[in-house]
């Protein structure tokens, strides 16, 4: 275990007291010589001295370190009580380090600068740490708990100068040491004589003197020559002497120790070495230094050679094993005495006291045991392999010797614990500051042992467990020296902590400028963050930089608070201004959510002190620097300011509308115009010259703090290219001061004017920071992630910079267009409301034409002129030309009054008389846009007109269709019209029916009445075929060809469908409205093709909204609907509402065919199901559309005979039964076979009174053929065999759909038909009895 | 007794923290290297830092019946700096130990690091004061199947701070269990 020859720290070399007779003293300080003990102890440590082992074994030294102290300065000490001492000397090393520390801090940085590159700044010890261990290694006063100080050699030094040198020697020997009883009294004693050139005696009286002193005192003697010229020699240099903590309170004040003499520049070693000197001649040097080799090794080593050797017998014979068991059974009994170990009379003719007797408790006011001194004599001489073992033992014992098996021991875990153990029975033997003291010596003592960096123990814990809990400086430098070591150690977060636990108790102590520097340390080895063994795909993947990961949130502003505040009290108060403003960062908010409530306030306080903190400084900063005050270098790190949400906003912009809606009509307006000419339309959002705009900014506090901002304002810049740009052409607004609460978001809108067209960039925004610190930020944006080359993909490639812009122009084409009344529209379903748009030419140019822009579902008209209104017409039927197409309203050109001028002046204005209809429920937004121009060829402008109004319903109408059950009407209808208004009476005017084919007649009178809320009418409607000739074929030709070329995958060309011939009915006898009005005709045609539309859209999911007019017709030639016009005549308001019926009469599947041919066509492969699972959506929906119904045309109507009244006592009775076979098919002849079967058992589900089966007589088989449209009439008899109710069911009609063709008849299709049992139509046979 | 939990990602960056404090009975660790140092102090200053930093505040602890010290406050950054140095053993411990659960790692005076490494390098460090190595354990493992289902979450990256609400409350009833 025991290495080999290793130095120890200086602190354990033998002490050896020196007693200088006066004589002596005077002489040296005659020659300017410093106390003979210091200028031995130039001589120390001594090369190359060679001891030997116990086992004889030469070890040699290469340092053999010695101490040599003034003896009476060492006992005055010894009576000095040790703890008040421990405390001075605490104290002291406290003063030494505070009154030093600004030098060091100096130097040792200007050192670290220039050793930087080769990093041996690391290596060599901090300044501060060196003056700890100097002045503790320096401590020579004997301790009760260890004998590395007390003496192990007193040197009795007279001089030759008096007459009787040896009576000298005689006395100082005769002087009892005046120890306390503590002290180790085994010592070697030495008599020296120096002899000076100018001594009285001569050489060889000299000589004489010595063999007598040899002869009294025995062979341990010296006879020194000095030269000692007067006047002295320059001094020679030599090492300061290690500084001691002066002797008492009083001497601290009236001399300082040696080395506190020197010139202020003591850290700096180097020159302090240079002053320091002796002035002798070399041959005194050497004379001196021959002494002290011949003193130790002829004198010193030898006899502590024997007194281990001696010592190390007695130790051994008592570890033998009979003496361990006694002793143990002592310890485990407890008797505190000692083992009479047999006490060996040292033969040291020398030694006049014998060796102390071995004591067990060591500190109780005896001497250190033999064993202790043994185990420091071995360690001194360097005999490891003993002095381990009696470390060992003695630490077994419990009598400490855990600290110095460190030293001793190879790097083990067992070391750490040796270290722990050493420092846990200070806290059981000590006082507080000698305990301090005494780990303080420790970590010393380890820090200098060798190897102490190298082990895997991690030494520099060991410093950090002696600092433990001491907030003296001492310990905190220990702290700051683990931290150094760490840093060595390449542990820098661990050297970051222990700094700041440093810096942390240093500032207690007051010692501010090595608090700021282990604060800065602390900082800077937080902030280097270590090297990092990933992957670099591992960033890669993340998209981030290497070095830009965040670490904790809360060290560094913990760091730097302090750090700035102890910049403040400094006086630094720039560089504390600099740290308060970088702790304002914006905090990002606890990691996790508070749970705890002693959480939760933590930013907002620690926000509002940073704040607080700030304003002082920066505050303090400027009242201070005066004109100087500059605050370039001040840059606030937290943005209150989001560019992304800057926004312009522009006088007309405050319209309203819905940007989609905007959008879309700007769509259909260039849709349109793209086939009348190129010119484009002016996007709106440019400003006018003269008029404000207002930049809005979204300001956001980020603190957990009120802050406020003054002199708030926009930083507007002109076009980059410009020349003639200043700053006066544009006025901004400058806001005084806003105050944001905590964490607050808010909108800013600033007015921007400019007086002359440009184009502005609006660039910064500034404003002054809690109305002190002058910032800007900045509001342009960076430009989009490019993505189109394979460099940009493969790097980051952006857009140029995006900043918003203003284009300011003069307002020479400029429209204001505004409704006349802004009041709360409030309209009822179907309303027709008369509204007035006020236009005015508010530019400085003539505008040439205005054309209106409406959204695709708005119903409006434009009145040209009012005459046509008036004009009603008397007949009870109107035709009138659709052109059947789908096709959107186009924007309208707007008419001008008629004057003289053909354009619209500058000032001029008119109104343009307006009807809304309102279609929609609910809250609706009317969104209209004015294009305008000066003239042909010039681009349009637009300006926006937004208006809400609200709509209630008012009616609700219903339409419901069946076969006519006579023979007049094919169909009827029933129209319910009820009132759905809360509290309105409403009157229904007018019902116009609307359809291609079918022509309808009132079955009863309109009621002209008013309907009350929730009442409602009915109005039963006769419907026939309109007479004429009437062919659609080429629309449902026209239909069946567009559908096929879906069906197909084929391209659908634009054409249109053919115009339709419409036929309005007038239900009511006296019309008070025409349909063939120009507005009514286009409100009729918007209300329907915003039906169809609707359907389309929710019915062919998968054809393109754009194509349906192209597909689809507005009519279907069979559709049938119902207009309604109503009046509120309490209001004044009036309106009408489309109710689109449905489709009448059979058809035969158009499409079949070409469904079928779809099906059938070979299946193009698609690699998407979704094509496929597309193609067949497509299919379906055609399959179930309108234009491919398919159903029975023909259909039986029984016409229920009046009640037979029958004397059933003559004959059975025949009852004749009508019934009625109608083809409502338009197109196709259907033969029909209908065969009456007598019922036998008729089940009766309704669980009523069952019905009497009918029993056919006479014929009952009917055949026959139908053409289209065409009825007829069957009369099948009934035999009724007794009163009673008999069903006229028990039919069956079988019905062939087909078409002649020149092989004759064709089916296409058949059906089967069986009475419904829903509807059981029947006969009553009443029996009489004749009169 | 307080705990700090730190979810590290390999680079250092902390996704998530947690303060919890424990009802149960602080158990004062038995530790011969730190428990038994000697505390003394001849300072008539007993700032926070002394209470945070040395092994007198046990002392103080005990006298004031264990009430809350440490918790956000100023010193939030100590505890912090605490959690950052330990880093540098708990790579070191990786280095030799293949373990994912590496307990009573470091020592920071009363403080106790305890660690969790996961298989991709995350680092869940927990200060303590006491000695609970199974409850450790096992709050490490809750914790860990908690953050490897937050990982599946495809917008989670290794740097994105844990901001969910149910991973929170989550973590905060695990340690309630087991701390």
């Amino acid at each position: 275990m025991a290495r080999v020859a290793l130095p120890l720290p200086p602190s354990l070399g033998p002490h050896i007291c020196v007693i200088s007779s006066l004589d002596l003293a005077d002489l040296l300080s005659s020659l300017s010589l410093p106390p003979l003990p210091q200028i031995l102890q130039s001589f120390s440590p001594l090369p190359q001295v060679t001891t030997r082992t116990t086992s004889l074994t030469p070890v040699p030294l290469t340092a053999f370190a010695l101490r040599f102290s003034d003896l009476a300065e060492i006992e005055e000490g010894c009576r000095e009580d040790e703890e008040e001492r421990a405390g001075r000397t605490i104290d002291w090393i406290s003063a030494r380090i505070s009154s030093r520390c600004a030098k060091w801090i100096e130097d040792w940085e200007r050192i670290q600068a220039a050793a930087t590159e080769n990093d041996k700044a690391y290596k060599s010890r901090t300044p501060w740490w060196n003056e700890v261990r100097q002045c503790v290694e320096g401590d020579h006063i004997p301790s009760k708990f260890e004998g590395w100080n007390h003496p192990v050699a007193i040197v009795y030094a007279v001089s030759t100068m008096l007459a009787n040198p040896l009576q000298t020697l005689a006395q100082l020997h005769a002087r009892p040491l005046q120890f306390p009883s503590w002290v180790d009294t085994t010592h070697l004693r030495y008599s020296l004589i120096i002899h000076p050139e100018n001594s009285p005696l001569t050489n060889e009286e000299a000589t004489a003197l010595f063999n007598a002193v040899k002869k009294q005192y025995g062979l341990h003697s010296y006879l020194l020559p000095l030269a000692l010229p007067s006047p002295p020699p320059p001094p020679v240099p030599v090492p300061i002497p290690p500084p001691r903590l002066p002797s008492t309170p009083q001497s601290v004040l009236q001399t300082p120790d040696p080395s506190a003499m020197a010139p202020e520049s003591v850290s700096g070693s180097r020159a302090a070495r240079d002053v320091n000197g002796l002035r002798l001649t070399d041959r005194d040097i050497q004379q001196i230094a021959k002494f002290v080799r011949e003193f130790v090794s002829m004198c010193l080593v030898p006899w502590m050679e024997k007194c281990v050797a001696d010592w190390n017998e007695n130790f051994t014979s008592t570890r033998r094993l009979p003496s361990r068991l006694f002793s143990s059974t002592r310890r485990l009994f407890g008797s505190g005495t000692a083992s009479p170990a047999p006490v060996q009379s040292a033969p040291s003719p020398t030694s006049t006291g014998s060796f102390s007797s071995i004591t067990g408790v060591f500190p109780g006011g005896e001497p250190p045991s033999q064993q202790r001194r043994l185990a420091e004599f071995a360690t001194i001489l360097g005999d490891l392999k003993p002095a381990t073992n009696v470390w060992e033992a003695l630490r077994k014992d419990g009598k400490s010797g855990s600290e110095v098996l460190p030293l001793l021991l190879s790097p083990s875990p067992a070391v750490t614990f040796h270290v722990s153990h050493a420092l846990s029975t200070i806290t059981s033997s000590g006082t507080e500051a000698s305990a301090q003291l005494r780990a303080l010596t420790y970590a010393v003592r380890w820090e200098a042992g060798p190897g102490f960096l190298t082990s895997p123990s991690e030494g520099d814990r060991w410093l950090v467990w002696a600092a433990s809990s001491g907030e003296e400086p001492p310990s905190a430098l220990l702290l700051a020296q683990a931290a150094h070591l760490s840093v060595r150690k390449h542990a820098l977060r661990r050297a970051a902590l222990w700094y700041l636990f440093a810096a942390n108790r240093l500032e207690k102590s007051g010692i501010k400028p090595l608090t700021v520097y282990f604060l800065h340390k602390a900082r800077e080895l937080y902030i280097t963050s270590p090297e990092k063994g990933l992957s670099p795909s591992f960033w890669d993947a993340e998209g981030i930089e290497t070095q830009a990961s965040t670490r904790f949130d809360g060290i560094l502003p913990g760091l730097e608070h302090a750090l700035g505040r102890l910049h403040y009290t400094t006086g630094e108060v720039r560089r504390a201004v600099q740290l308060f403003l970088s702790l304002l960062r914006p905090s990002s908010g606890p990691t996790s959510p508070p749970e705890d409530p002693s959480e939760a306030p933590k930013d907002i306080v620690m926000d509002n002190i940073f704040l607080e903190d700030f304003r002082l400084a920066f505050q303090h900063l400027k009242d201070t620097s005066g004109s100087e005050f500059r605050t370039a270098d001040l840059t606030l790190p937290a943005t209150f300011f989001n560019p992304r949400l800057t926004r312009v906003r522009l006088p007309g912009d405050a319209v309203g509308g819905d940007p989609v809606a905007w959008q879309s009509q700007e769509d259909i307006w260039t849709t349109f115009w793209k086939t009348r000419g190129r010119e484009t339309l002016h996007r709106p959002g440019k400003a006018s010259v003269n008029e404000s705009f207002w930049v809005d900014l979204v300001v956001h506090n980020p603190f957990d703090s009120e802050v406020n901002l003054s002199d708030l304002t926009v930083v507007v810049a002109g076009p980059p290219d410009s020349l003639d740009w200043t700053p006066d052409l544009v006025d901004v607004e400058v806001l005084d001061e806003i105050v944001l609460d905590p964490r607050e978001t808010r909108t800013i809108p600033l007015s921007v004017l400019a007086k002359r067209p440009i184009t502005l960039q609006i660039t910064d925004v500034s404003y002054s920071f809690l109305s002190l610190l002058p910032a800007k930020e900045s509001l342009v944006i960076r430009g989009r992630r490019l993505q189109d080359t394979p460099f940009q993909r493969q790097n980051k490639v952006y857009a140029p910079d995006v900043v918003v812009k203003v284009e300011v122009e003069d307002a020479t084409q400029r429209l204001s267009a505004q409704f006349f009344d802004d009041n709360r529209l409030v309209l009822y379903h179907g309303e027709r409301k008369q509204m007035r748009i006020w236009l005015s030419n508010v530019g400085t140019q003539a505008i040439g034409d205005i054309w209106l822009v409406g959204g695709r579902e708005d119903e409006f008209w434009v009145e040209e002129s009012r005459d046509q209104e008036a004009e009603v017409s008397a007949l009870a039927s109107e035709t009138f030309i659709s052109d059947n197409s789908l096709l959107p309203r186009t924007p309208y050109r707007i008419p001008f009054p008629p004057t003289e001028n053909p354009s619209f002046p500058p000032g001029a204005n008119f109104e343009v008389p307006f009807v809304l209809h309102a279609n929609k429920l609910g809250e609706q937004e009317l969104c209209l846009m004015f294009t305008f121009r000066e003239g042909e060829g010039l681009s349009f402008h637009c300006v926006r007109l937004a208006r809400f109004f609200e709509v209630r319903p008012l009616l609700s109408a219903t339409l419901t269709f069946g076969p006519g059950q006579g023979l007049e009407n094919l169909f009827t209808s029933c129209l319910e019209v009820r009132n759905i208004s809360p509290s309105t009476s409403v009157t229904v005017s007018q019902v116009v029916t609307l359809s291609p084919t079918w022509s309808c007649n009132p079955l009863t009178s309109l009621n002209s009445e008013s309907l009350l809320p929730s009442q409602s009418s009915q109005l039963p409607i006769g419907l026939n075929p309109r007479k004429g000739t009437h062919d659609f074929n080429d629309t449902f030709n026209f239909v069946v060809g567009k559908l096929t070329h879906i069906l197909k995958g084929q391209p659908v060309d634009e054409s249109l469908p053919p115009p339709i011939t419409i036929l309005c009915n007038h239900i009511n006898e006296t019309p008070s409205y025409s349909i063939q009005t120009r507005s009514m005709m286009s409100f009729l045609h918007q209300g329907r093709r915003n039906i169809i539309i609707r359907q389309l859209a929710a019915q062919h999911l998968y054809i393109a909204p754009a194509i349906h007019p192209h597909i689809f017709p507005l009519y279907h030639p069979h559709s049938l609907d119902i207009i309604l016009f109503w009046d509120v005549p309490s209001d004044g308001r009036s309106g009408h509402i489309l109710v689109s019926g449905g489709i009448l009469g059979a058809e035969h599947g158009a499409l079949n065919a070409a469904i079928q041919e779809a099906e059938e066509m070979k299946v193009k492969r698609s690699m998407y199901a979704e094509t496929q699972r597309e193609r067949s959506s497509v299919l379906e929906a055609i399959r179930a559309s309108e234009w491919n119904a398919e159903m029975n045309p023909v259909s039986l109507v029984t016409i229920e005979p009046d009640v037979v009244r029958h004397n059933f006592s003559e004959l059975s009775c025949h009852v004749p039964v009508t019934l009625m076979l109608r083809n409502f098919s338009m197109t196709h002849p259907s033969r029909y076979t209908l065969k009456l079967a007598s019922e036998v058992t008729p089940d009766n589900p309704s669980g009523l009174k069952s019905l009497a089966p009918p029993s056919w007589i006479g014929r009952l088989t009917f055949r026959g053929t139908l053409e289209p449209m065409q009825h007829t009439v069957l009369k099948p008899t009934l035999l009724a065999t007794g009163p009673d109710m008999y069903t006229l069911d028990g039919w069956q009609l079988e019905v062939e759909v087909g078409q002649r063709t020149d092989q004759g008849w064709q089916t296409i299709y058949r059906y089967l038909e069986k009475p419904s049992r829903d509807h059981r139509p029947c006969v009553t046979v009443v029996a009489v009895t004749p009169p | 007794m307080s705990h700090h939990l730190f979810l590290l990602s390999p680079s250092d960056t902390p996704l998530y923290s947690l303060t919890h404090f424990s009802a149960k009975p602080s158990q004062a660790a038995q530790s011969p290297l730190s428990a038994n140092l000697p505390s003394w102090s001849t300072s008539a200053f007993a700032g926070t830092l002394t209470a945070l930093s040395g092994a007198s505040s046990v002392v103080q602890a005990s006298t004031q019946g264990g009430g809350v010290r440490m918790g956000g406050g100023q010193d939030r950054h100590v505890i912090q700096m605490i959690a950052n140095a330990s880093l540098d053993v708990i790579e070191e411990v990786v280095r030799r130990d293949n373990g994912m659960y590496l307990k009573s790692v470091d020592k920071f005076n009363e403080w106790t690091v305890s660690a969790f490494v996961t298989p991709g390098n995350m680092k869940f460090v927990l200060l303590h004061e006491g000695k609970n190595d199974e409850g450790i354990r096992l709050f490490f493992s809750e914790v860990w199947e908690l953050y490897v289902k937050t990982t599946l979450n495809p917008f989670h990256t290794a740097h994105s701070g844990i901001v969910s609400g149910v991973f929170d409350a989550r973590v905060r009833a695990s340690a309630r269990k087991h701390l």
